[in-house]
């Protein structure tokens, strides 16, 4: 054990002194945020209300049937909260006693409209009329936030095992590889100290896009028992670039082939109907896709999820027996 | 501490070896010289030993432990200095020998010492990637030595060293050799294996062409002459001398006798002389 710690401490130690290791790891974390700027705040579906916190309990329980209520000692707060980049609307009184809505003026329709009619109905005391889902977390009214959030997943789970490849790039470039094999360390244990980045790094990658886009109401445990699985694609991904690339340019250029026979599998899975999504079961990233697509959307069973693991690990099992004799030659 | 018996090793697993049924056998607390040209099969003995390549034909064992199946023990036993540094040079010296460290399941050296040992104490905390080529070098040498290794593989451990580190390395060699460690050396710098080795091999298109201690082949293969300068009629004239020739020796005498001679100097051959003697090409 203390061995196969040594190996991932090293490599991480080691990825965060080269640049574009270094770029590798924080890219999906930029990605996120740059795309959180073009999408809809996928929370605004399920509304945000900031609310005057010396307002009545009975007008904050109002609000609280149809979204998650913040609440604020100021005025100053509440628009400090509107400003930030996720929708939510403000709510207060002023010394006339009449209601104030404050809004940033870029809102999702919802986010706008919805907090008048429970003023509204606040006011008349009158049932109101809304019919409002909460758990679709806006996904389902944006293919391109769920196709945008599950493709950022995916990189991040290539991205770890990119970042096994290249670590081996580097013990190919300097020879050290040669060092390790005339000590007690095993394959096994130099296979597997190399595998846990590929498996810690896209667990933090995958949580932190989730917090990053405000997608919170999604089943955690699936979240990571899902990126589990997926990351021994990313991990299987990063032995084969690092074996077969012999410097980092090299390395590269194979990443990025590998990520676009990767992408093909995804922009088949949305173009394709679903009668001939049978072509795409060879390819672990189809199963991925659609395991994460259900969870994030909240449609996935535990029957459902165990069956898209099955894929994926019985795949991915199949594709490493194939490597097998390539990635054991490659690091002897 | 190390049998090896017909060991073979071909690299297109056909009758083309590159290793042809070598035998030798190194006691422990002993320096064997493996001395041969590029291409005459030292690395590849050497990598067989260490495990780095299959053993395909023959017997190896280090300490009893058979090479063809290689296990924690046999790894614990043994050091390798490199000839070409292969370190991490993203980590600093002492991160590599740290990190090394790790790997072994035996007592290992403190990585502080073992760089303050071979000069590196003022780079400890330098990135392995800035060091001089001299550096790297040492910063191998001092990782092979991490685990106390009782066979200890030397792959020309002072190539590229300027003469003060060299011979720092070269009492590091001898120190290890006092406190028991077997050397097994590979080199063509015949300077170094004479100053070093109890017994040298000379390796020579795969096979072994003659084991021996350096003093009994100068003693076997070398010519017993002394080269004098001496005055006579106020003229320096210089002359090598036989040992064993009557009259050189009468001439010898003569000279000593007289007082005339300014300097005289043995001249047995060198290791160099005599491989070339032996297999009929050089060292390089």
């Amino acid at each position: 054990m203390r061995r196969i710690l040594s190996i991932f401490k090293r490599d991480i130690l080691s990825s965060f002194r080269d640049y574009i290791i270094l770029y590798m790891i924080i890219a999906p974390i930029l990605l996120t945020i740059g795309f959180r700027f073009f999408i809809p705040s996928a929370q605004s579906a399920g509304l945000q209300f900031a609310v005057d916190a010396k307002l009545d309990t009975e007008i904050v329980n109002e609000f609280k049937k149809y979204g998650d209520v913040e609440l604020y000692g100021t005025v100053d707060e509440i628009k400090t909260r509107v400003e930030n980049i996720d929708d939510i609307a403000g709510i207060t009184k002023n010394e006339n006693g009449e209601f104030v809505l404050i809004l940033q003026g870029n809102e999702a329709h919802d986010t706008k409209e919805i907090p008048k009619m429970i003023i509204r109905e606040i006011i008349s005391n009158e049932d109101l009329n809304v019919e409002f889902k909460v758990n679709s977390l806006g996904l389902e009214e944006s293919p391109v936030a769920t196709i945008g959030t599950i493709s950022l997943i995916l990189i991040a789970i290539l991205i770890g095992g990119i970042i096994i490849g290249f670590n081996i790039i580097e013990e190919k470039e300097a020879n050290t590889l040669k060092a390790l094999n005339v000590t007690p360390m095993t394959k096994f244990e130099y296979i597997i100290g190399k595998s846990i980045t590929g498996l810690i790094l896209p667990i933090i990658h995958v949580f932190l896009i989730l917090w990053i886009l405000g997608i919170t109401e999604v089943d955690n445990t699936m979240v990571l028992i899902m990126t589990l699985a997926s990351s021994l694609v990313g991990i299987v991904v990063g032995f084969v670039v690092g074996i077969i690339s012999s410097n980092q340019i090299t390395g590269i250029a194979n990443m990025k082939i590998i990520f676009l026979i990767l992408s093909l599998t995804i922009i088949g899975a949305i173009l394709l109907p679903q009668s001939k999504h049978f072509l795409l079961y060879w390819a672990p990233p189809y199963w991925i896709f659609t395991g994460f697509k259900g969870i994030l959307l909240n449609t996935a069973t535990w029957g459902n999820l165990i069956n898209y693991i099955g894929w994926i690990i019985g795949l991915t099992f199949i594709i490493y027996i194939i490597l097998r004799g390539k990635i054991k030659k490659g690091l002897a | 501490m190390l049998k090896v018996k017909n060991l073979y090793h071909s690299y297109t697993k056909d009758d083309n070896y590159a290793v042809k049924g070598i035998s030798f056998e190194i006691k422990k607390g002993e320096i064997f010289g493996f001395l041969g040209p590029n291409g005459a099969g030292k690395s590849t003995t050497q990598k067989i030993l260490t495990g780095l390549l299959p053993l395909q034909k023959g017997e190896a064992s280090i300490a009893g432990i058979d090479v063809k199946k290689p296990t924690e023990k046999l790894f614990n036993l043994i050091g390798v200095s490199f000839e070409h540094p292969n370190i991490y040079s993203k980590l600093t010296g002492y991160e590599n020998l740290e990190f090394y460290k790790k790997l072994f399941s035996v007592p290992t050296e403190d990585p502080k010492v073992l760089l303050k040992m071979v000069g590196l104490e003022d780079a400890v905390n330098k990135k392995a990637g800035d060091y001089s080529k001299g550096m790297k070098q040492r910063l191998v040498f001092a990782r092979s030595l991490i685990n106390n290794p009782q066979l200890w593989f030397l792959d020309e451990p002072i190539s590229g060293l300027d003469p003060t580190t060299a011979s720092n390395i070269k009492d590091i060699i001898k120190k290890k050799k006092d406190e028991g460690t077997t050397i097994f050396l590979t080199t063509h710098n015949m300077h170094i294996a004479d100053e070093l080795c109890d017994r040298v091999a000379f390796i020579n298109e795969g096979k072994i062409e003659v084991i021996d201690s350096p003093r009994n082949l100068k003693l076997k293969y070398g010519e017993q002459l002394v080269k004098v300068e001496y005055k006579e009629n106020n003229k320096l004239k210089r002359e090598r001398l036989s040992l064993i020739n009557d009259k050189d020796r009468d001439k010898l005498n003569k000279l000593v006798n007289e007082g005339k001679i300014e300097t005289i100097h043995s001249q047995e051959a060198t290791l160099e002389e005599i491989f070339i003697k032996v297999t009929g090409r050089g060292l390089k």
